[in-house]
Formats: structure tokens, C-alpha cells, sequence
């Protein structure tokens, strides 16, 4: 399961790079700004990814809940 | 296709009445069935709300619903975190080779903001799964 705390950071990370990239200017600095949140949101992304991969459980289901038992 | 809950039916299962063993079974069974049944009532909540994650996020239809799967079966982000892995490394490289005009930008911000969209279905569902399946 995603990890909720890294999901919101990524999210914040996503809005600011949003919001230097809305505000217009695009100069020298945003476009730095832009790149230095979009990294970090690869990065968080990249441990939510990994933690994703590792915490799917093995597929054991209770006998009366898996597909075709009645 | 809604996926549907396989339940036991204590009365598919006649016992003789005689046996005390099989009459305590019985009772265990119709606990169980009660049991089941409002489990099942609350996981046709839960898809309810599902329905208005994926209309509210603007996603396509059924989506989401293989995520919090009513099977139990082990939950799978694994597609979407790497549709949002994609959008988010496609606004890095137009970032990386420069905003020279306004369609760039634009593709940008669009970029940015179907992300952003991508991140908000995760931590929906992530907090959904939270609620509905907490860690032992």
C-alpha cells in the first residue's frame, strides 16, 4: 500500500511545480524551481513505488471467499 | 462487473438436530452467515464510494474498482504509479529542454496537472484501504 505520507509530499511537490509553472514568468529561476520539485516528486514517487512492489501480500485467500468455492 | 462475495449459507447445510456437535456447527455457521452478510453490505458501501472517487477524479469507468478488490485479493497500484511515473517524467524532460513558447507551457501545465489528479486517486485509495483493511 502507497505510503500516505510520501503520497502527500508528492503531491506538494507536484503543486508547487504546477504553480511555477502557472505563474508564467518562466524565467531562468522557475524553470529551476520546476526541475528542483519535479525531482524530488520522482524521488518520493521512486520509494512509493518500491514500497508498493515489496507490500503485495501473497495470494492466500479464506476458502470461502476465493472465486469458485461455493 | 461488480465482483460478488461468495458466502456459505448456513441453511444450504442441514444438520441433524440430534448431534449437539453439529447443532453448535450449525449455530457457528449462521453467526458466520450473519457475519458475512454485513460485511457484504458494507463492502457495497465502500463500492459506492469508490464510484464517486473515479466520477469526481474524471477517470475512466472502473478503474479504481480493481484496486480495493472485493475479493481480497492482493491490491495492485502498480499501473497507475507508473502512468503517474510517466506524466511526471514527461513535464521533467519539456522542464529540462526548456520553455520556449506557450504550447510548451501549456503541455506543461497539463502534464502537471493530470499528476496531480493521479496523486489525488492514490491517496484516496490508499486511504481507503487504510480504513477498510488496517494492518494487524
Amino acid at each position: 500500500m502507497p505510503n500516505l505520507t510520501n503520497l502527500a509530499c508528492l503531491r506538494g511537490r507536484v503543486i508547487d511545480a504546477l504553480r511555477f509553472a502557472e505563474e508564467g514568468s518562466l524565467d531562468n529561476n522557475a524553470v529551476d524551481l520546476i526541475r528542483e520539485n519535479l525531482n524530488e516528486a520522482l524521488r518520493l514517487l521512486s520509494a512509493v513505488e518500491d514500497e508498493a512492489a515489496a507490500e503485495l501480500p501473497p495470494n492466500v485467500l479464506p476458502f470461502h471467499l476465493a472465486k469458485g468455492v461455493h | 462487473m461488480q465482483p460478488q462475495l461468495t458466502l456459505l449459507k448456513a441453511e444450504s447445510t442441514p444438520f441433524p438436530q440430534t448431534d449437539p456437535q453439529l447443532t453448535l456447527l450449525a449455530a457457528g455457521m449462521a453467526v458466520l452467515t450473519a457475519r458475512l452478510d454485513a460485511l457484504r453490505s458494507q463492502w457495497r458501501t465502500r463500492w459506492e464510494q469508490i464510484n464517486g472517487y473515479e466520477e469526481e477524479a474524471g477517470v475512466e469507468a472502473g478503474a479504481v474498482r480493481s484496486l480495493p478488490s472485493l475479493t481480497l485479493e492482493p491490491v495492485d497500484d502498480t499501473a497507475r504509479l507508473a502512468r503517474l511515473h510517466a506524466r511526471l517524467q514527461h513535464a521533467g524532460r519539456i522542464a529540462q529542454e526548456g520553455i520556449t513558447n506557450e504550447e510548451t507551457a501549456d503541455d506543461l501545465c497539463r502534464a502537471l496537472h493530470s499528476a496531480i489528479g493521479d496523486v489525488e486517486l492514490l491517496l484516496k485509495a490508499a486511504a481507503w484501504r487504510t480504513e477498510v483493511m488496517p494492518r494487524a
